[in-house]
């Protein structure tokens, strides 16, 4: 097993804020500010990426509905009124895709990003010995998503004095 | 020009064609590498460019890639792998398969044009 108990933390919450401002501006002309004090996951729809391999970790995005159909509308360059469920999953599903690409690259090693999952209800999602490293909440003046990054212990080259999310 | 967007986001694939249309390409669609070879060997019109994501079911980007340098009939299309994969033993993967550029997500449309322009494609 690589020993990996003295690497640096990879990300704190500024690099995690840059990614996930980043992706909502290059890939929307969404401008999202972070909302600092304040870190609970939005209700509404969630969309979710895992990261497989040494550093097994999640990356969750929980939008406000309106946001969500927002993010949708704006991908699919349609109305509001037309968007269908099919259409927010891909769009936010996407979004976590390219978040947890984000993620990704700063882990080192060889890791993969699963195909991702969004769900369209109001319920968090359920990862059973994953632990929450930290939440970041963004608004865009109207309306808030939450991004956060989770460790799973479902690889057994998790070590507990690794860094995370600081 | 034609242009074959490949990815299993319709979102992206949208977006993607927008953009090259709005650049004068006539673009066709597939939603993972086997829908993009069946494309393929379905029409005499062969794309002049592929745009292709790596994380896709069915079939992925590395795989069509592979399987479309395989075949001499196709060796005029140019291969652009666009993901969000961007370790450099990835990039180092997609081009040894057979890519020709390759665009890491997020990106705007002068990332894209800029690639294009590499390949002496409309840009």
């Amino acid at each position: 097993m690589t020993d990996i108990t003295t690497e640096p933390p990879v990300l704190d919450e500024g690099v995690f804020e840059q990614i996930v401002a980043e992706i909502f501006g290059v890939m929307l002309g969404f401008e999202m500010f972070p909302v600092h004090g304040e870190d609970k996951v939005v209700a509404g729809l969630t969309s979710l990426v895992h990261i497989t391999g040494g550093r097994p970790h999640t990356v969750q995005l929980s939008f406000a509905r309106a946001l969500g159909d927002r993010v949708a509308a704006e991908m699919f360059q349609m109305p509001l009124a037309e968007l269908d469920d099919e259409a927010r999953a891909d769009a936010l599903g996407e979004l976590a895709n390219v978040v947890g690409g984000g993620v990704k690259a700063l882990f080192p090693g060889h890791c993969q990003l699963s195909l991702p999952t969004v769900l369209l209800a109001d319920s968090a999602p359920i990862l059973p010995g994953a632990e929450a490293l930290g939440t970041v909440v963004f608004t865009d003046g109207a309306d808030t998503v939450s991004a956060t990054l989770w460790e799973r212990s479902d690889d057994d080259t998790i070590d507990d004095a690794r860094g995370g999310l600081a | 020009m034609r242009a074959l967007v490949i990815d299993d986001s319709r979102a992206v694939r949208l977006m993607l064609s927008r953009y090259l249309a709005s650049l004068g390409y006539e673009v066709a669609q597939a939603a993972n590498g086997q829908e993009a070879l069946d494309s393929l060997a379905a029409n005499a019109d062969l794309p002049d460019v592929a745009l292709i994501d790596w994380n896709m079911p069915v079939m992925n980007g590395l795989e069509f890639i592979s399987a479309c340098r395989a075949k001499r009939e196709y060796r005029s299309i140019s291969l652009m792998m666009v993901t969000t994969e961007s370790e450099q033993a990835q990039v180092v993967r997609a081009l040894a398969a057979g890519a020709h550029e390759y665009l890491i997500k997020p990106f705007d449309n002068s990332a894209l044009s800029s690639k294009l322009a590499l390949l002496g494609l409309p840009a």
